[in-house]
């Protein structure tokens, strides 16, 4: 595997792992964060980097995917901002 | 008069004599009911923002159930009325408010109107108003005063007879203290001043010290021990790392207030021998400068207005007179850069809540500020009562930066088993200190990314208010200040009042500590902002985890409700200007 395709499946692991947060702020600061940092890497080419990288984004999504668990385990109210797109839409 | 000055006048005696003898009947009834009332009398004074006729008509039918209340349903004081508008309705609530509301503005105060658009005092309204409120009676207005300050001081709930059905439902559900209902949202978070929450990455690095890795770090003996003491030792490195020191120069308190304890009273107790004078204010530093200054302490970020200090310039002139410099930093490390060795500080105060690690406790929160309150009003035998009640608080985290070239040497505090090179004895907490050293480790990382981010909302945030309403004005320094605490004051609208109507939205008018009280802040005061607009103060705190969407709701509420209640006041002043 390249590291183009294993940066983009990370990429993809990342956002849908993110998704999972129940807490609001959790949630939009994960996928605004992972897509942040793959806009701003985007450029990199040096191969020892993108493995330095790579091997953040793994570590990040083992961290995303815990603490989705553990903030699933005690449940969350949705803020304000949720119940009110809940009712527009 | 006007003759409709006139119809006013006497409907409003009507009302409140009505008030009156409900007051009666509700005081022989339970406290439930005389809660029930209040928040009546809350919801008809525009207290609780969207208090609809239906909503009001419900809390009126509820106490009528009960039997206490037909009277006010009778009359219809709930309802508005046609041939004013609904004037009225709002008319009576705001003297209501004005009179259960605070305790410091008494209804006949000119307060009332003298930053009114409009300019002038009316004695003569004023005369009335006290009239108006007199007839309450000194008891009744005594007890509704009573209940309504301790609500907003307790923020316990005073209907107490909602109860949930069965307890799991209950469990994780917020309560609003003034409607003892459960809610099924939870308020948006504009409060980071007061304390962020825990960053999940935080969270992760310190739940294997809170489950298997339980060893204390001072045991020597075995492998636990050894464990927690590596894990304590990285976590130094890493907080060292965030300010430019030594790894050897921090020590793990309790949090800020405990760092900022052990700093200037151990230093000071440490050359009382030789010096004896400290300074905690910045203004004209050099010229308070005295041969027997052991210590100047300032803050580096204002907690309530966010202003930065000249910390490099302080700390060059205090090196240069052979002065200790202490600065808490605890709103500020992690989000603005800070080096100690660039900057000469020789003390810092760091806690571990305020930069999304973990919690302390309230009442350290609380002392904290108290002591910077105390220790700026240079009351000093306060200070030292204060701080002989700090022992017992070894909760929360936070961190001592403590200066070893030069060397700063400081008279421990604490006395116990001589932790952390006997400055601060007791176990150091490995979960905490775990946590708080990611949380500089991420800080340090992420303070770039996160301050462009807070920046750029700030902006939007100030935008989008002064874009729609006008007289807002930014509390302190737009230059020097950090753009993550925007300290706005709305002109005519009363602080408090706005923060009850912007229920949704967590806000504060200042500092935790102080939020207790209705007095205005000291900090505003400090800075020469007009009384009056020190009342109307607002601060908006943005944080990492903030979104655009948040700015945008707060904003928009904000808008919202600036502009009713100033049209409130407008209304009710307009029909006696007609009548002069």
């Amino acid at each position: 595997m390249t590291s183009r395709t294993k940066a983009l499946s990370l990429y993809k692991a990342l956002l849908r792992e993110s998704r999972k947060f129940s807490n609001y702020n959790f949630r939009t600061y994960a996928l605004r964060r992972v897509k942040d940092a793959f806009r701003e890497n985007k450029v990199v080419t040096d191969q020892s980097k993108i493995g330095e990288l790579l091997i953040f984004g793994e570590e990040s999504l083992k961290i995303i995917q815990r603490q989705v668990t553990v903030g699933q385990l005690y449940g969350d109210l949705p803020v304000v901002l949720e119940k009110k797109i809940e009712q527009t839409s | 008069m006007h003759l409709y000055a006139r119809y006013a006048r006497e409907q409003v005696m009507d009302r409140i004599s009505i008030y009156r003898k409900s007051m009666d009947l509700v005081n022989a009834l339970c406290l439930d009911r005389i809660g029930s009332f209040c928040y009546l009398l809350d919801m008809l004074s525009g207290g609780v923002h969207s208090a609809s006729v239906e909503e009001v008509e419900r809390v009126v039918r509820n106490l009528d159930k009960e039997g206490c209340i037909t009277e006010i349903k009778r009359e219809g004081v709930y309802e508005m009325c046609e041939a004013c508008n609904g004037i009225w309705k709002r008319y009576l609530g705001l003297i209501l408010w004005r009179f259960v509301g605070t305790s410091k503005f008494q209804i006949g105060q000119v307060k009332f109107c003298s930053t009114c658009p409009t300019g002038q005092v009316d004695l003569k309204r004023m005369a009335f108003l006290q009239k108006a409120c007199n007839f309450l009676g000194p008891t009744n207005s005594r007890k509704v005063l009573n209940l309504t300050r301790q609500r907003l001081q307790t923020g316990r709930s005073l209907l107490t007879t909602v109860k949930p059905n069965n307890e799991d439902d209950a469990k994780g559900k917020l309560q609003d203290p003034r409607r003892g209902e459960q809610l099924d949202v939870r308020p948006l978070y504009m409060d980071v001043q007061a304390t962020t929450p825990v960053d999940p990455r935080v969270l992760d690095k310190m739940l294997p010290y809170l489950i298997g890795s339980y060893g204390n770090p001072h045991s020597r003996t075995h492998a636990y021990g050894w464990e927690s003491e590596a894990a304590v030792e990285k976590a130094r490195k890493q907080v060292a790392n965030l300010i430019g020191a030594d790894p050897r120069e921090i020590v793990f308190t309790s949090g800020a207030t405990e760092s900022n304890n052990v700093a200037i009273k151990g230093v000071s107790r440490f050359y009382k021998s030789k010096k004896r004078h400290i300074i905690t204010s910045q203004t004209d530093l050099e010229k308070a400068l005295t041969p027997e200054t052991t210590l100047v302490s300032v803050m580096t970020v204002n907690n309530e207005i966010g202003v930065k200090q000249p910390i490099q310039e302080i700390g060059a002139l205090c090196r240069e007179k052979k002065v200790f410099f202490h600065t808490d930093a605890a709103q500020a490390v992690g989000k603005v850069p800070l080096d100690v060795n660039e900057m000469k500080i020789d003390l810092m105060s760091i806690s571990g809540h305020k930069l999304y690690g973990p919690k302390a406790p309230r009442k350290a929160q609380y002392s904290a500020c108290e002591f910077d309150l105390l220790i700026s009003h240079g009351r000093s035998d306060s200070v030292s009562r204060q701080v002989k009640s700090m022992g017992s608080i070894t909760k929360g985290i936070g961190a001592l930066y403590i200066r070893r070239r030069p060397r700063v040497r400081i008279e421990a505090i604490q006395s116990g088993g001589g932790q952390e090179r006997g400055m601060r004895s007791g176990t150091v907490p490995t979960p905490l200190v775990v946590g708080l050293g990611a949380a500089c480790q991420l800080a340090q990382h992420e303070m770039e990314y996160d301050s462009k981010r807070i920046s750029k909302l700030a902006e939007r945030l100030i935008k989008r208010i002064t874009s729609q309403v006008t007289h807002v004005i930014r509390n302190g320094d737009a230059e020097a200040t950090y753009p993550g605490c925007v300290n706005l004051s709305f002109a005519y609208v009363e602080g408090e009042s706005l923060l009850m109507a912007l229920k949704d939205v967590a806000l504060s008018s200042g500092s935790a500590c102080t939020s207790a009280s209705l007095e205005p802040s000291y900090v505003l005061r400090a800075i020469g902002t007009d009384e009056d607009l020190a009342h109307s103060s607002i601060r908006f705190g943005i944080g990492r985890f903030t979104t655009e969407e948040e700015v945008d709701y707060t904003a928009d509420k904000c808008v919202l409700h600036v502009t009713r209640l100033r049209e409130m006041r407008s209304v009710i002043l307009m029909p006696y200007n007609s009548s002069l």
